[in-house]
């Protein structure tokens, strides 16, 4: 196994303390919050008695000190078991896997928006600094960042949706025009299957709250791109590529570009965050059926297990994405190692 | 047939430079016509394997045995023919305080294998010369005025796409700061197989990828860093530049330059940033390039020291002029500009100890140039017309120029 292997492996069996830090801090902030499952329950129902409220606690454990549901929680995740969801009784494995898919789906599609979007235009700002692309899509640049996506989002749909009716207001997909299921993404499982309107069907109605979504993240991305192109622009190889006699373009994107996307992929690595936890609001905004929203939902009803699960996951995307950063990094500039 | 100026010959038949103004064409030693001395790039000899680069042109092209060139270390006083001629030079950079003017009417001649030192203090315009020569003067200063003529070809007047070619294939350059000049990200031996790729030596994308092509490329380069003294270019050639001293950055630096057998290599302080042993070894490498090859070389240092230990001629730089140029040994022995004996004397010296006596003052503002010598202020032979008028670059005692009022005749 060569070294990398190896260091890989090290990070990956080192997000074991991680996650348990993490399943313990949740499950302690939870508890925290006023009210419990149960309360919320029997506030919706009506003519319920203590012992209803007593036996539904013991069914469900509530009763237990906190150690001890702590223990059962944790012995719980360790045979892999996620427990099952308080109000709808359903297994929280399942409903996680099935808002997965849907989250996974918007967040790549708004990170592959703003990388296309972001890259180019932080390069073009960067080689004609002060010119009037610069300037403006600086100031552009500004207002996405700016700009909370609840507000970018409803703008959308009132020009896209509303008065030029090009795009639908939500959901993932018309019903009916459903592919196939073999990844769960709807574009890739169009295109597996060859399935040309559910595909262009899916990206209409992904395109609004991908735009939304990743807006923010274009944003940063693109004046990282950029300062860090007027950095390495400035750079001795890049003047020396030039007395080599390399084409300009090829200064551009192969010396200077591939130099300043070192910095760029940490920042990108760190936006994914803000492309799952931003997804909450935006997938609520447009009605999209992903893991945001079911957790919105779990939070209100102090759905524990649900919640925990969730959460769970979340901080496991976390780690992944930041060991996808650090491989990424090694690989773009020899001079680390993991 | 465009070389015709120059004033006064050097000192083995050679022509020193002289300012445009003074000289007219008129007769003067016989000269090669331009498109005779392109041919000397087939004669040149790999400097020490005896192979040299073949321009790809279809299939059989390949790495030719070339002729050990008997002509390549003829001496100096027959291969006169100006490679280089500079005349007029002008670069300014416009700052908010105003131009800032770098290069103030440079002329440079030099001949083919000449060796040249350009010395002076920091920011006193040698790099910018450098710069200003490969057109690669960076944004946003530009040049104003002045030739560059390269074996009968106006520089200045070719497009951005021919002046391209004309780089890294007959003029390169190496900077100071090897290991700020090589790419981080690139292998060593992409980056030099970079340069022969670019001018058509190894074939570009998409044929590159081929496993034939891999091969050439991969026996072009561990030669090319084999004869620049790299040990070991086998496995070193997929190295990164981290993963090499300073000295082996610089060689690998060079190596990447004479890819393409330039005529003239511009030497941007290559010395600076190593340690004094490698210092030597580099320089020993670039002489041993010139001996053998005839490169042209073009070095800029403030080390009088290296100067000195290699070239032939100087031309001491003040505030974007030469202000004294000619034979190395007439220089430094018999210096007539005040800048040039002030620059003698504040170098240490082994066995005296005796203080050393610096220039006093500083380097003037090259934004607000006053009409008069720019030395003037710090000068201790000053005279009242030297702070009125701009003196001319003249030819003294037959061997060199000097600007200076002041001067003996």
């Amino acid at each position: 196994m060569r070294r990398t292997h190896v260091q890989i492996l090290e990070r990956v069996l080192a997000t074991i303390p991680i996650a348990l830090g993490v399943a313990i801090a949740v499950f302690i902030f939870m508890r925290l919050m006023p009210g419990d499952p149960v309360d919320i329950m029997i506030g919706e129902a009506g003519g319920v008695t203590q012992e209803d409220i007593h036996a539904l606690k013991t069914e469900l454990g509530l009763d237990q000190s906190l150690p001890v549901q702590l223990g059962r929680y944790l012995a719980g995740l360790v045979r892999g078991d996620l427990g099952y969801s308080i109000p709808s009784s359903r297994p929280v494995a399942v409903v996680i896997l099935e808002a997965l898919p849907a989250t996974m789906e918007l967040a790549l599609c708004s990170l592959l928006f703003a990388l296309v979007i972001a890259v180019p235009i932080g390069v073009v700002s960067a080689v004609r600094q002060r010119s009037f692309i610069d300037r403006t899509s600086m100031a552009a640049s500004f207002l996405g960042i700016s700009m909370p996506a609840f507000w970018l989002g409803i703008l959308g749909i009132i020009v896209f949706s509303l008065h030029l009716r090009w795009l639908p207001t939500s959901g993932r997909i018309t019903y009916g025009f459903e592919p196939a299921t073999i990844t769960g993404l709807f574009t890739v499982d169009a295109l597996l299957t060859g399935n040309m309107p559910a595909l262009w069907d899916a990206l209409k109605h992904l395109a609004l709250p991908a735009a939304t979504l990743g807006a923010g993240v274009a944003a940063v991305v693109a004046r990282v791109v950029r300062s860090s192109m007027l950095e390495v622009l400035r750079a001795d190889y890049v003047l020396f590529a030039r007395a080599k006699g390399v084409v300009e373009r090829a200064v551009t994107i192969r010396h200077a570009l591939r130099n300043a996307l070192i910095p760029t992929v940490t920042v990108v690595g760190l936006q994914v965050g803000t492309l799952l936890g931003g997804n909450m609001i935006v997938e609520s905004i447009f009605g999209w059926p992903g893991l945001g929203r079911v957790v919105v939902d779990a939070i209100f009803s102090r759905d524990y297990p649900l919640v925990q699960a969730a959460v769970m996951v979340y901080a496991l995307t976390f780690v992944v994405v930041n060991l996808a950063t650090d491989v990424l990094y090694t690989y773009l500039n020899p001079k680390m190692t993991l | 047939m465009a070389l015709e100026t120059g004033t006064i010959p050097g000192p083995c038949g050679r022509r020193a430079p002289g300012r445009s103004a003074d000289c007219a064409p008129g007769p003067d030693i016989p000269r090669k016509q331009g498109g005779t001395v392109n041919n000397a790039r087939s004669q040149s000899a790999g400097y020490t394997a005896g192979i040299e680069p073949v321009r790809e042109s279809g299939v059989a092209a390949g790495w030719a045995p070339a002729r050990v060139a008997a002509d390549a270390v003829r001496p100096a006083d027959e291969r006169a023919c100006a490679v280089l001629q500079v005349s007029g030079l002008s670069t300014v950079y416009p700052t908010t305080r105003g131009d800032v003017q770098a290069v103030r009417g440079v002329d440079l001649t030099l001949g083919e294998g000449d060796v040249l030192a350009i010395v002076g203090e920091s920011g006193c315009g040698k790099s910018a010369c450098l710069l200003s020569i490969m057109r690669l003067v960076p944004h946003p200063g530009r040049i104003v005025a002045g030739s560059i003529m390269f074996v009968g070809r106006d520089l200045m007047s070719l497009s951005a796409r021919e002046m391209r070619e004309v780089r890294g294939r007959d003029i390169a350059m190496v900077f100071q700061d090897p290991m700020t000049t090589l790419n981080p990200a690139f292998r060593v031996g992409d980056q030099i197989a970079e340069s022969l790729r670019v001018h058509g030596f190894l074939p570009g994308l998409p044929a590159s990828l081929t496993r034939r092509s891999r091969v050439r490329q991969r026996e072009m380069v561990i030669e090319l860093m084999r004869q620049v003294g790299i040990p070991s270019p086998e496995t070193r050639h997929l190295e990164y530049p981290h993963q090499f001293s300073g000295g082996m950055q610089q060689r690998v630096l060079i190596a990447t330059a004479l890819a393409c057998r330039p005529k003239i290599l511009l030497a941007d302080e290559p010395t600076t940033a190593l340690d004094v042993t490698i210092q030597a070894q580099v320089l020993d490498l670039m002489r041993e390039i010139n001996e053998t090859t005839g490169t042209a070389i073009v070095l800029v240092t403030h080390d009088l020291a290296i100067a000195a230990e290699f070239c032939r001629e100087v031309a001491v730089m003040y505030a974007g002029q030469i202000v004294e140029q000619g034979p190395i040994d007439a220089v430094l022995e018999d210096p007539v500009h005040p800048y040039t004996r002030g620059l003698l004397r504040s170098i240490p010296r082994l066995g005296e100890r005796k203080p050393l006596t610096p220039i006093m003052g500083e380097v003037p503002d090259l934004a607000a140039l006053g009409p008069g010598c720019s030395f003037a202020p710090r000068c201790d032979v000053r005279r009242p017309c030297c702070d009125i008028s701009q003196p001319e670059l003249v030819a003294v005692d037959g061997r060199r120029l000097v600007r200076c009022h002041a001067r003996r005749d």
